[in-house]
């Protein structure tokens, strides 16, 4: 046995779908946001997530976390104080409908791990508690 | 008077001790040869040590324990890129280690990469349904092989006890 167990496992990868939790939470906060120029608008945030293997074992690391080049959208809207000489404003670059779907298949994901920490700590009690 | 009547008692039961412990030495040291000749010829002194009765469950229990872990991965590892879920062939290492093989080698010799029902663009081949249905089985059959290993200790302890 090396120094990681199955609870450092489901741990570490309930605390990378927290993080891109996190993430999608930011980006659905900023999403319908208008900016006066097209470098200051928001892009969506995404975990860079990476494997991290020790013996038999795999976990779960968030290596870094990067913006999307999705491009923001010009619109016309003159009445916008924050409108270019010519009435565009920018639209932050966050596909609303995306960051549910991510949002949805975050949870799940952290309910399995969930799981998997009560089966292994039911069966290691089990174990241990042998009458 | 009184005294003397006692000291007579006290002299006769010792003398009635040493009596009955000369008999039950001689007793004891008649049952102990006897038995220690019926047991070298009924071949009991090659009862197996602990370590080989316990070895089939707990070799199995290890093996579970070892194929918990590796589902757990899978399961952690659903939505990263590029990796590929591995799982250990319960039966054909437990066979193996049955065969004499060592435990470690046999659950190398017999873990794989798993193929997907259906390939994902990202290079990842978890499918959370069938990492949770095997996790669950495995679970199972956890719990089956612990519950035999605890019977196997109990019976053990109470052939000791000699209930």
């Amino acid at each position: 046995m090396g120094s990681m167990n199955v609870f450092d496992v489901a741990g570490r990868a309930m605390s990378a779908q927290m993080v891109r939790l996190n993430t999608t939470a930011s980006n659905l906060a900023n999403a319908r946001t208008d900016y006066a120029s097209e470098n200051e608008a928001y892009r969506a945030m995404r975990p860079v997530f990476r494997s991290v293997v020790e013996d038999n074992l795999a976990t779960v690391d968030v290596e870094r976390i990067v913006q999307t080049d999705a491009a923001p959208q010009r619109r016309h809207d003159p009445t916008n104080p924050i409108a270019d000489e010519q009435g565009y404003v920018w639209e932050a670059a966050v596909d609303e409908t995306a960051e549910l779907i991510d949002m949805l298949e975050t949870a799940r994901n952290y309910q399995n791990n969930v799981q998997v920490l009560q089966t292994a700590k039911s069966l290691i009690l089990e174990t241990v508690r042998n009458q | 008077m009184k005294t003397g009547s006692f000291g007579a008692t006290r002299v006769s039961w010792h003398t009635l001790c040493i009596v009955i412990l000369e008999y039950a030495n001689s007793g004891v040291s008649h049952e102990q040869e006897r038995s220690s000749d019926q047991f070298l010829n009924t071949g009991l002194d090659k009862m197996p040590s602990l370590d080989q009765i316990f070895a089939l469950n707990g070799g199995a229990l290890q093996l579970r324990s070892q194929r918990l872990n590796m589902l757990a991965s899978n399961i952690a590892n659903a939505s990263t890129p590029g990796y590929k879920a591995k799982d250990l062939d319960f039966d054909l290492a437990m066979k193996q280690a049955q065969n004499g093989g060592s435990l470690n080698q046999a659950m190398s010799d017999h873990t794989g990469y798993r193929v997907p029902l259906q390939p994902s663009a990202d290079g990842n081949t978890v499918e959370l349904s069938v990492e949770q249905t095997l996790f669950a089985e495995n679970a199972i059959q956890y719990r089956t092989t612990l519950s035999f290993l605890q019977g196997q200790v109990s019976s053990i302890r109470r052939a000791l006890k000699g209930e």
